[in-house]
């Protein structure tokens, strides 16, 4: 069956437009206040009545009591539209806002030729496995990038040659691949000065003899497993996923003293970043009803590095990334005093990044949250939401260490020498763009996601710090460090309940200063600074 | 604090209408203890890998109490002079802990409050020597000499607290006391000036002020000394009997 839908007629306030891209016609939706707000409010209304909008996902607000977020799913006659998804925010009856994207123009036909389980042989063909809850296959309308759409189905597998996670979109009738991309959130993190050597706290378990990484002192399950440099164990586990991992797997130290920095800090780091979830936004780990969090060290050994290729080495040696599932992987590095010759940098334990775990958690945040999809725009904004809180976190923790380590807008500088990897304060000084005139359309790194990013993340240290923008010669008055925490509220706000998988620049842009509205009043400095910040980095 | 009642026989031998056997008084006394004794206690332990803080000031409030004595003439104005007292007092105290977070070094909790419940309890044995003498109704003495107490003290034992995640602050449910006792040997000094009634003179009444003093040592749970100064000031009147 065949139906088309009209178009949406779009007037926000804010920043709300009916574009057209590829072909494809979206409306992004911005809408917090008059007409259009009332316009939307009842149209969202007569979506859902109508079996268009569906709600996915409620929350309530864990800043303002009484508000409350529900994700919306766009439906074409009962099938999910890729992407398709508004987020409305209410008080009770009343409408606030309603951010998202809905696709427009729709003309597919529901009844696809091919059954689920064609589509699963489709991946077992191509080697890989179908991972974790959310594996499918799900059929979905697609909206192509080339313009139209068409009915598909959504698989998540992962592949051991090379190691991946990615996500295909298979035609649902003649099993070709429309659209595929790696859904790994891995960054290029690692390395620092050697042994940090810092002493710290790390809540265990006694199991019989021994001590193990189990904390229960915090809400949620938080475990980390060591698979002591066992590949073969590895391999089971990236072919059986998250089930496979077992109480033999976590780390464990025989005396409770425990010497071993990758086991110590991938389990103690996600307790500080639940914490700071907890105790700054009030949220209740990453999918706000305390998933379990869990860490896989020591995954091959670092001296081994020399066996694999480059591919190899820099997805399995330096680098972290999460699983999704609440499942993360911390690379061991290269041996100390290597240098990799693939970027020239030292690598410790990945682990020991406090702001490496934190951004790598913080990509199972936007998994239960925006679900940004992971190229293009929402993939950079996904990369930058990361940085942000992962830097955020380290902010949180260190400061209120005494005699800790400095914090600072350097992604990864304690585990990769020299430097780290990213600057938010300079992005320029890693060649990665401060300015949305600089955006790098890249065809790698799913469209230049870690290196767009950074225009975002630059925005978000001018909004706290202030500053002048390099390209844009914008000066931003930011809030100040020591009310670093109103951005770091305004920008959770604004990625957990106004984004949508495919949202834009454009779109943070106004879901932040919506945010800063909500928390700070509309004239705030907050607002005034969160505006500033993406004018000086060019994104209006 | 020092609550001891007293009793004692003055001096015999010059007292012009004391008949010669009255070689031996006996003396009730109810006494004040004005001053009170503050000590305070400092409790280290540890909790959650690091070291717990525990700090105390107790103050004993002054007390009401009776004594009992007895003095014995030995020879001309000199006598033997025994005396036993025995107070009870409450203590008031304010405590303040410093508690290790489970999850973090270095960022302690805070907590303080009132202690309410705590006991001190005093007893000593005194032997003097008495100097004495008597003009009319009246008659006084002089002693000093060697005392022998017994503290037991109620000290803070630790504090029990609830906490939730994220642990950042606890809610004390009870500091519990821990008694603790010390038998230090120490001094006492002072005069007493009686009234006899009568011809016969077997009764009297008197007023008497005293200073006895010794230093307890008393162990805390953490194996810690708490010094503690046992006697006091006291001021006290009853009746004398003479035989």
């Amino acid at each position: 069956m065949k139906r088309r839908r009209a178009a949406f007629v779009l007037a926000t306030l804010c920043s709300s437009s009916s574009g057209e891209a590829g072909g494809v016609r979206a409306a992004r939706v911005g809408a917090t206040a008059g007409e259009t707000l009332g316009d939307w409010t009842a149209r969202v209304e007569r979506l859902l009545a109508a079996g268009e909008l569906a709600p996915r996902l409620v929350r309530e607000d864990t800043m303002i009591a009484g508000r409350r977020h529900e994700r919306l799913q766009q439906l074409h006659h009962g099938v999910p539209v890729f992407g398709g998804e508004l987020v409305r925010q209410t008080d009770g009856a009343a409408t606030l806002t309603v951010f998202g994207t809905l696709y427009e123009g729709i003309d597919v036909d529901v009844t696809p030729s091919l059954g689920p389980r064609d589509a699963e042989r489709i991946v077992e063909r191509r080697g890989g496995f179908l991972f974790g809850s959310e594996a499918g296959p799900e059929l979905v309308v697609l909206p192509r990038d080339e313009g139209g759409y068409a009915l598909a189905y959504r698989v998540r597998f992962s592949l051991l040659q090379p190691l991946d996670v990615r996500v295909l979109f298979i035609d649902a009738h003649s099993g070709r691949a429309l659209l595929e991309f790696s859904d790994l959130k891995r960054q290029t993190v690692g390395n620092a000065t050697g042994v940090l050597g810092d002493r710290k706290k790390i809540s265990t378990r006694q199991s019989g003899a021994v001590y193990v990484a189990d904390d229960k002192l915090r809400p949620p399950v938080i475990s980390t497993y060591d698979f002591h440099g066992d590949v073969r164990r590895l391999v089971d586990f990236l072919d059986a996923g998250p089930s496979n991992l077992g109480p033999a797997d976590l780390a464990s130290d025989p005396d409770n003293d425990w010497s071993d920095g990758a086991d110590v800090d991938a389990h103690v780091y996600a307790g500080y970043v639940y914490d700071y979830y907890f105790k700054r936004h009030g949220r209740r780990g990453l999918d706000n009803a305390n998933i379990p969090m869990r860490s896989v060290v020591h995954p091959i050994r670092r001296e081994l590095w020399t066996l694999y290729g480059p591919e190899t080495v820099t997805l399995f040696f330096t680098n972290a990334f999460y699983m999704g599932e609440g499942i993360m992987y911390y690379g061991d590095g290269l041996p100390t005093g290597v240098v990799s010759p693939f970027d020239g940098k030292r690598w410790n334990y990945l682990a020991g990044g406090l702001d490496v775990v934190a951004h790598e958690l913080t990509h199972g945040v936007t998994d239960y949250t925006s679900r940004l999809n992971y190229r293009d725009e929402s993939g950079a904004l996904n990369e930058a939401f990361s940085d942000i809180m992962g830097t955020s976190v380290e902010f949180y923790v260190r400061l209120a260490e005494k005699g800790g380590r400095p914090s600072n807008y350097t992604l990864g500088d304690d585990v990769i020498t020299p430097g780290g990897i990213r600057s938010m304060q300079n992005p320029a000084a890693y060649h990665d763009p401060d300015h949305f005139s600089m955006y790098d359309r890249a065809n790698f790194d799913n469209g230049g996601v870690h290196t767009n990013s950074c225009i975002v993340s630059h925005a978000f240290y001018l909004a706290i710090e202030g500053g002048t923008n390099r390209v844009s010669a914008i000066t931003v008055q930011g809030v100040g460090a020591a009310n670093r925490e109103q951005m770091e509220r305004v920008f959770y706000r604004a990625f957990t309940s106004a984004l949508v998988p495919s949202s834009n620049f454009s779109q943070a842009r106004a879901a932040t200063i919506q945010a800063a509205r909500d928390l700070y009043n509309p004239g705030s400095p907050a607002e005034q600074a969160v505006t500033q910040a993406w004018t000086a980095v060019g994104v209006n | 604090m020092k609550p001891h009642a007293m009793l004692a026989l003055g001096p015999v031998l010059a007292a012009p209408f004391v008949h010669a056997e009255d070689r031996v008084r006996v003396i009730l006394n109810g006494a004040l203890s004005p001053t009170t004794q503050s000590f305070s206690q400092t409790l280290t332990y540890t909790e959650y890998l690091e070291t717990a803080t525990l700090n105390a000031q107790l103050e004993t409030k002054s007390t009401f109490s009776p004594d009992v004595g007895a003095q014995v003439q030995v020879f001309r104005k000199l006598g033997v002079f025994v005396a036993f007292t025995s107070s009870k007092r409450d203590e008031k105290g304010h405590f303040s802990a410093s508690l290790p977070h489970p999850l973090y070094l270095d960022r302690p909790r805070s907590i303080e409050g009132d202690l309410s419940g705590y006991r001190y309890k005093e007893r000593a044995f005194h032997l003097d020597l008495a100097f004495g003498g008597a003009s009319g109704h009246f008659d006084y003495a002089l002693f000093a000499g060697v005392s022998v107490f017994t503290v037991e003290a109620n000290l803070v034992d630790t504090v029990r607290y609830d906490q939730a995640y994220p642990y950042d602050t606890v809610t004390v449910r009870e500091v519990p006391p821990r008694v603790v006792k010390d038998s230090p040997t120490g001094f006492n000094a002072g005069g007493r000036l009686d009234y006899r009634f009568g011809h016969s003179g077997h009764f009297g009444l008197g007023v008497q002020l005293w200073f006895s003093t010794a230093t307890a040592k008393l162990k805390a749970s953490d194996a810690g000394t708490v010094n503690v100064d046992a006697g006091g000031l006291q001021a006290g009147a009853g009746a004398r009997v003479y035989f």
